[in-house]
């Protein structure tokens, strides 16, 4: 018998549609359950939790936390981990390292002060994010496939951090073609373009 | 036979959770520690500008969390099902949590905001999270089922640092002690414990 699995989380992207990605790039069933921020329901449950936080995946009610282990834990069910114990350490390191990237991308997001946040927002436009789409080029193949030559949970992670980043810098992967063509990949594989079609579009 | 070269600084560090699994997995690897004037010409042949990196049979990985769990799955520690293994991913995860407010006060340079950095992690980020984690732990002193995986391992050295700062911090919590001596006297580990080089950090 199949598991039971039902993801809690926000009613926003953030730290679980890569897992949400995840199930619809493997066609996987789940309950997708959303609160909103102050809800009782999130009140109620979080001294119920592992760690007092979201996102949450209930595998027939045994809950596992913390986001990046859940999603890795969809990707290892559904075949997306990557085919080989180093290619499944090769998409942990694509994965790993986008944090650095979502570390910058809170600092702009939560920089209250305007001035402050346009200097932040400059800076990583101009250096880090070039330097790290330069890094990333040369890890992505020419076919557009982080690891193992086929679609790898590294390449859905990809995917959605950029769809942070490109609200403020639409034209970010210019000159990145094999980065563009990952992009392709994810955007274009069935689940997961009927997923971004139908998924609740929300700010973050 | 495959060949494993892992390369960083002369510390613990961000490499010392793998050198602890080759270590209890008794394998064989090269341990290179560059000194801090090398590193400039080294960076950019590195795939991410970092160390510690891995290589593998002439393949390069970096992420010490990626090498490590590479590693602990070559040393059969990385839990027996899925769920087993996504138990201790989810631990280690909720440890560097904890370990992240840890190295932020430890590398204050400001002495002041520094033992007041120290206070407050103390006080307020180390109780909840032992106290935690002692629910997580086993009667057996296991994160995860019932014998040694890369979770005990993790906890142990990342208290190892703790405990530096906070020598008590333990004290009390039965279930997380015997988890350190699980680890500290895996005969793999005990070797290693005596024979790494000692450094600050």
């Amino acid at each position: 018998m199949a598991p039971k699995y039902r993801l809690v989380y926000f009613n926003i992207r953030g730290r679980a549609e890569l897992t949400r990605l995840l199930f619809a790039a493997a066609d996987l069933q789940y309950e997708d359950q959303r609160f909103e921020f102050s809800s009782d329901q999130w009140k109620e449950l979080k001294p119920k939790t592992p760690m007092g936080q979201l996102p949450l995946l209930y595998v027939d009610d045994v809950p596992l936390c913390q986001s990046t282990t859940i999603a890795r834990y969809v990707a290892r069910t559904t075949g997306l981990a990557g085919k080989t114990p180093l290619d499944e350490a090769k998409a942990d390191m694509i994965v790993d390292g986008l944090d650095d990237l979502a570390k910058k991308l809170l600092a702009v997001f939560n920089e209250k002060d305007e001035e402050k946040k346009a200097e932040l927002q400059k800076e990583l436009a101009g250096g880090f994010l070039p330097q790290f789409l330069g890094n990333y080029e040369k890890l992505a193949s020419a076919e557009g496939f982080f690891v193992g030559g086929s679609l790898t949970w590294a390449d859905l992670a990809f995917f959605n951090m950029i769809g942070w980043v490109t609200p403020m810098n639409p034209a970010v992967l210019d000159g990145f073609s094999n980065l563009a063509k990952v992009m392709d990949n994810v955007q274009s594989q069935q689940g997961v373009a009927r997923w971004l079609k139908e998924r609740p579009q929300t700010k973050m | 036979m495959p060949e494993y070269k892992l390369t960083y600084f002369n510390v613990r560090g961000r490499a010392e959770l793998i050198r602890l699994l080759f270590a209890a997995g008794e394998i064989a690897y090269e341990d290179v520690r560059i000194e801090w004037d090398k590193w400039p010409e080294l960076k950019p042949n590195t795939p991410m500008g970092q160390i510690p990196t891995l290589e593998v049979d002439g393949q390069v990985i970096c992420q010490s969390m990626a090498i490590a769990r590479f590693v602990a799955g070559k040393a059969g520690l990385l839990g027996k099902t899925n769920m087993d293994q996504a138990r201790a991913d989810m631990l280690l995860d909720g440890g560097m949590d904890v370990g992240k407010l840890f190295t932020d006060m430890v590398m204050e340079k400001d002495a002041s905001k520094k033992a007041e950095k120290k206070k407050e992690f103390g006080e307020k980020h180390l109780p909840p999270f032992l106290a935690l984690y002692e629910g997580f732990a086993g009667d057996n002193g296991h994160f995860v089922g019932d014998s040694l995986t890369w979770s005990d391992i993790g906890f142990f050295n990342m208290m190892d640092f703790i405990t530096a700062e906070y020598p008590g911090a333990l004290d009390g919590y039965c279930k997380l002690n015997k988890v350190i001596d699980n680890v500290k006297s895996n005969p793999g580990v005990t070797k290693w414990l005596k024979e790494r080089p000692v450094t600050d950090r």
